[in-house]
């Protein structure tokens, strides 16, 4: 009897899965963030700075969201390969990159009545560790929707 | 006209945070290059532009860097792709950038904003070329630059970022000519409040005088006020409109009229034809019944020269006035009006008597200048009880003649026992200052030697200016020396001046010093400034003595001048002697008074090429000190020394050269200038720079030498560039194969050079942009003490005062009663302040009185102030505890912090905030650490009477990092006071 070698397979799941659960977190941290943006901005929280703060906000979240969005959207009128699997590890990875990410965002808002920085201060302060951590998110997440190989 | 800075910073954070989105993305998806992204396609006239600008590296021409003049088919969007170079790194890329949206003029609205953001570019380059850019608009750029003019300054404590913004602003708008002058005109109140309006209207002064005569015609008083007011700040240069202003005088407004009387004493000395139309209309103003009129016709009388006996009666006859301003201003005015007449000194010697402890200052200073011979009653002001006014009666005693025994009796007794150290300098000063003629003091002096309270460097001084009349000092200078040698230098030179008791009395000094101690002596000789020919005899003797100081002995004999040099010329001729040592001083003495060049250097033209032959480097380095401008001899050693084997020699040649052609002007011959091009083809890189400006100085005697300069304008040294292109420029001559090139970097110079020209007449108007080159060196500490610091003048607050956000007249009978002195009134407010929490307060001059200031403090919105530490603190406070209440509401709610300053003003004027200004946040910080920490006599001795104490409540709400002046508090200065408990600390 011939037996052939087990073949170690990694675990992986369905590359249109990967990109829900993706887009499922972005869209529900994204509005956390919004919705505080929002009512900061109406109780007047920034008074003439809100232009400024949503400057900040909106560069962070929507480059990555009208991805996710766009790339949604158009495999909703052209089906995807359904054969296309993503490892398990590396969407693990993009999943908790982005949510840090998105936690690094929500916590630079919270924190600010304990620091001593004016919010835009600490707003373009973030600017230092947000940006770098940006890339990889939107790196990561790049490949995720982008790809149609297996990752 | 208000800023647009909140739009301005908005739009600067939106970019930054699009450039920081770009580089993410970029690093992510691994793409990038050196190219800036212009957005624009390859073929676009701007990024073939910015393709061969940023490939161009230093040979970049001149048609590379300033030759954009297509601008494609959409003007709008290479105007916005060339404001977004604007921000590049590259220093070439955003400076040319800017000199391409000037050359094109696109869409002014857009880009002239952003030149002017560009203006506070850390990088000169950048900046000096979005000026230049910004001038190129012309008339569409005239509205953003004056909006730009800094509006909102006070006095002289805005930001830098502020100052650099106005005063760029205000080179474009001079430059860009009348149609700017115009623009401010239209609004004469507000230019005569902005000191960089006045710079603007100021390098146009001739056609700005037009226009304010004109406008001086018109029916509207205030207009007429400003254009007075700005024409006063103009200065000497609006002399041509003085007969106009002088012609208001006679207007039925008295604020006119006191407007026109001050613009009239800014206008500086009135002579010739001016004069003999000027003097009749002020001598009838005199008859004004403002006070303030009188005050300024008097001053501007002060500028008109000597008065004819008549008009020095109607000047004298106003001291009878009740206003100390006036009767001020006839001491002032007499001091330049009537020298030699008796009316005059007659009236000076009765202002010593004067109630106003400042006319009675200015009238002690002034009596010697009109009569010098009325001496005794500054010998009785010397026994004021004022010390300012004794130290100034001491000063003025240096400028008598006649009586001068008396006079020196009289300092001398003060020098001993005055009981202020700053009285007894200045009659000690003044005893030397007498000369010979003090010699009866010298006793008096030798005690002050041992008289701790008066530092013996001035007594010192004070016996070498009197001489040999001195001698018998000679003993009490020697034990001086020897108690404290580092007075030892001092001694010696006050002892050359003796006479030959002092020779002794210099050798018996030597004789009993260390060798360290005779080394510290020649230091000291050698430190000083002026020559002391004196010495020159004991100094030989040391040189010939042959002691271990001959050689220092030598080189102080360079510091002696003239009088050394027959002994020093002798010294070089002889083979035995000092050598090089002589050499190096007699150089000294020739650079220092070329005139004896001719006589003394040409007949030693062999030794001197020998001393630039010799095998020591230290020889011909002392030759190579010579300066070209002494003649031939000097230019020849010179011209060796550039290619001397040592480069100590050829950096000290080059730099002998350089200084004396570049810095001075001095003429170079033809073989000069041929060797500095030689050197041009060695590897002495040290020297280029030098060599370039030393040939640049020549000018066009110099274009032999362009081949050799060119391949210098793009050495990796930017110094050294930059001198090629300097003598490029200055030569003239440029080959036509690297014109282009050359033509870019005279142009990039010509830029640089003319920009730091503009801007340094700008600061003169409206103050440096860097306020630290403001602060003064501090002053050399003398014997000064406690009480000398008591006379010095205080710091001037603003008069009038800024527009408080409330204000009070504090109750009479919680300061005290009529009798009440000022210094006992400032110590019961400081006492209050300090009792409230508050660290010793600032003190300030003001008219007629004094203000004390408070510092900054944090309240609540009530008007009671935080606890400390946080009413100390101007930043963000953050919560301390967790409390969810407060966290929402600090979450989503505005939590401005307010702010306060109290200012206490004790003055006799009615109203001392007349101004609409509003005191800034930093001004106010300002204000609060510079104060004074004493009150002087001369004010704290006065009395309440007549005066009042006004408190000005100053409020600021800081949010978001950015503080307003708030116009009105929500609560009234008593409710202020009360809040903080000072009524009951007062009480």
């Amino acid at each position: 009897m011939d037996h052939a070698a087990p073949e170690t397979k990694q675990p992986t799941l369905p590359l249109s899965l990967a990109r829900s659960r993706i887009a499922t977190q972005w869209l529900i941290g994204s509005s956390i963030i919004f919705v505080l943006l929002i009512g900061q901005s109406v109780f007047g929280k920034y008074q003439n700075k809100a232009q400024a703060v949503w400057s900040w906000a909106l560069p962070s979240l929507m480059p990555t969201l009208t991805l996710i969005v766009s790339v949604l959207g158009a495999n909703a009128i052209q089906p995807e390969d359904e054969g296309v699997h993503v490892r398990s590890s590396f969407y693990r990875t993009s999943f908790w990159l982005s949510s840090s990410y998105l936690a690094l965002i929500l916590f630079t808002i919270l924190v600010e009545p304990y620091t001593s920085f004016d919010s835009l201060q600490l707003l373009n302060l973030s600017n230092l560790w947000l940006g770098p951590f940006q890339g990889f998110v939107v790196s990561m997440i790049g490949l995720l929707f982008f790809t149609k190989k297996r990752v | 006209m208000p800023q647009n800075r909140p739009e301005l910073q908005n739009r600067s954070a939106v970019m930054a945070r699009s450039s920081r989105l770009v580089a993410a993305f970029l690093s992510a998806l691994l793409l990038g290059g050196a190219q800036p992204q212009t957005g624009l396609p390859e073929n676009h006239p701007v990024s073939v532009w910015l393709a061969k600008l940023v490939n161009g590296g230093s040979a970049l021409t001149f048609d590379d860097a300033y030759s954009l003049t297509d601008a494609g088919p959409d003007k709008e969007q290479s105007a916005r792709a060339l404001i977004a170079l604007l921000k590049d790194e590259r220093e070439e890329v955003a400076g040319y950038a800017a000199s391409a949206l000037g050359q094109l003029g696109l869409a002014p609205d857009l880009a002239v904003p952003a030149l002017i953001e560009a203006f506070e570019n850390p990088d000169d380059f950048v900046s000096q070329h979005a000026l230049m850019a910004a001038i190129a608009f012309g008339k569409p750029a005239i509205p953003h630059l004056v909006k730009a003019l800094d509006w909102e300054s006070y006095f002289d404590t805005r930001p830098i970022s502020s100052r650099t913004r106005a005063t760029y602003a205000a080179i474009a708008l001079f430059e860009i000519g009348p149609d700017a002058v115009n623009r401010l005109l239209t609004t004469p109140r507000d230019v005569e409040l902005n000191p960089y309006a006045i710079s603007v209207v100021n390098h146009q002064a001739r056609y700005t005088i037009q226009r304010l005569e004109e406008k001086l015609r018109g029916t509207d008083e205030k207009i007429r006020i400003s254009v007075i007011n700005i024409l006063g700040q103009m200065k000497t240069n609006a002399l041509e409109a003085a007969p106009a202003v002088a012609a208001r005088l006679t207007s039925r407004s008295v604020d006119e009229r006191a407007a026109a009387a001050e613009a009239l004493t800014a206008v500086g000395p009135i002579e010739g034809e001016l004069r003999v139309r000027l003097v009749p209309l002020l001598i009838r103003a005199l008859d004004d019944s403002s006070s303030r009129v009188q005050a300024g016709v008097l001053k501007t009388l002060g500028h008109c020269g000597t008065l004819d006996a008549q008009a020095i009666r109607r000047v004298a006859r106003l001291y009878s006035s009740s206003k100390a301003e006036v009767r001020d201003a006839v001491v002032s005015s007499l001091g330049s009006t009537g020298k030699g007449s008796k009316v005059a000194s007659a009236t000076l010697a009765k202002a010593l008597n004067d109630p106003d402890q400042l006319v009675r200052s200015d009238a002690v200073k002034t009596l010697p200048l009109v009569d010098p011979s009325n001496v005794p009653p500054l010998i009785r002001a010397l026994r004021d009880k004022d010390a300012a006014m004794r130290q100034a009666a001491a000063k003025a005693l240096r400028a008598i003649r006649g009586s001068e025994a008396t006079a020196v009796s009289a300092l001398a007794t003060a020098a001993q026992s005055d009981s202020y150290a700053s009285v007894r300098i200045a009659a000690v000063e003044s005893l030397g200052a007498l000369g010979p003629k003090a010699a009866s003091a010298v006793p008096a002096l030798i005690g002050l030697l041992k008289d701790s309270r008066i530092k013996t460097s001035y007594t010192i001084q004070a016996l070498s200016k009197i001489g040999p009349a001195a001698a018998s000092a000679s003993d009490a200078l020697v034990a001086q020396a020897s108690s404290v040698p580092t007075d030892s230098g001092m001694v010696i030179v006050a002892l050359g001046n003796m006479g030959p008791s002092g020779t002794q009395a210099i050798q018996q000094i030597w004789d009993h010093s260390s060798r360290a101690q005779r080394g510290e002596i020649l230091k000291a000789i050698q430190e000083r400034r002026e020559a002391a020919s004196a010495l020159v005899p004991w100094l030989i003797s040391l040189y010939t003595s042959r002691s271990d100081q001959s050689a220092a002995a030598i080189a102080a004999l360079g510091k002696m001048g003239p009088s050394a040099v027959d002994f020093l010329v002798m010294s070089v001729r002889e083979p035995l002697g000092p050598g090089c040592t002589a050499w190096s001083a007699l150089i000294e003495i020739l650079n220092n008074y070329p005139d004896l060049a001719s006589t003394v250097l040409m007949p030693l033209a062999v030794p001197f090429q020998a001393l630039s032959d010799d095998p020591s480097a230290y020889c011909r380095e002392v030759a190579s000190r010579i300066l070209p401008s002494l003649g031939v001899p000097a230019l020849a050693v010179l011209r060796k020394a550039l290619l001397d084997t040592d480069a100590g020699v050829r950096i000290i040649a080059a730099e002998s050269l350089r200084f004396d052609a570049y810095e001075r002007g001095a003429r170079l011959d033809d073989a000069t200038l041929q060797a500095l091009t030689n050197v041009l083809h060695q590897p002495y890189s040290e020297i280029h720079g030098q060599v370039l400006l030393s040939l640049g100085s020549a000018g066009s005697r110099a274009a032999f030498a362009a081949p050799a300069i060119i391949p210098f304008l793009n050495d990796s040294d930017e110094d050294i560039a930059a001198a090629a292109a300097t003598a490029l420029l200055r030569i003239g001559t440029i080959p036509p194969e690297i014109a282009q090139t050359a033509h870019r970097q005279m142009l990039d110079a010509f830029i640089a050079d003319h920009v730091e020209t503009m801007k340094s007449e700008v600061e003169d108007d409206a103050g440096p942009i860097n306020p630290r080159r403001r602060k003064r060196a501090p002053e050399q500490a003398g014997a000064a003490n406690i009480d000398e610091e008591s006379v010095q003048e205080l710091p001037k607050l603003p008069s009038p005062m800024p527009q408080p956000s409330a204000w009070a007249v504090l109750d009479q009978n919680l300061l005290g009663n009529d009798a009440t002195k000022l210094k006992d009134l400032e110590l019961k407010l400081a006492r209050g302040l300090t009792e409230t929490g508050f660290s010793e307060p600032g003190l300030f001059s003001f008219r007629s009185g004094f203000g004390l200031v408070a510092q900054v403090e944090r309240i609540h919105q009530d008007g009671t102030p935080y606890a400390p530490p946080d009413r100390w603190s101007t930043g963000k406070l953050p919560l301390r505890s967790f409390h969810l209440g407060d966290y929402l509401s600090s979450l989503f709610f505005d939590t401005p912090g307010e702010f306060r300053l109290f200012v206490f003003l004790v003055t006799a004027e009615s109203n001392p905030i007349t101004s609409k200004e509003n005191l800034s946040e930093d001004a106010a910080h300002q204000l609060a650490v510079t104060g004074g920490r004493l009150l002087p006599d001369s004010i704290g001795n006065l009395t309440l009477k007549g005066r009042n104490c006004f408190v000005l409540v100053y409020q600021f709400e800081r949010d978001q990092g950015q503080f307003a002046t708030l116009a009105q508090s929500a609560i009234s200065a008593r409710e202020h006071l009360q809040k903080v408990g000072l009524v009951r600390a007062l009480q």
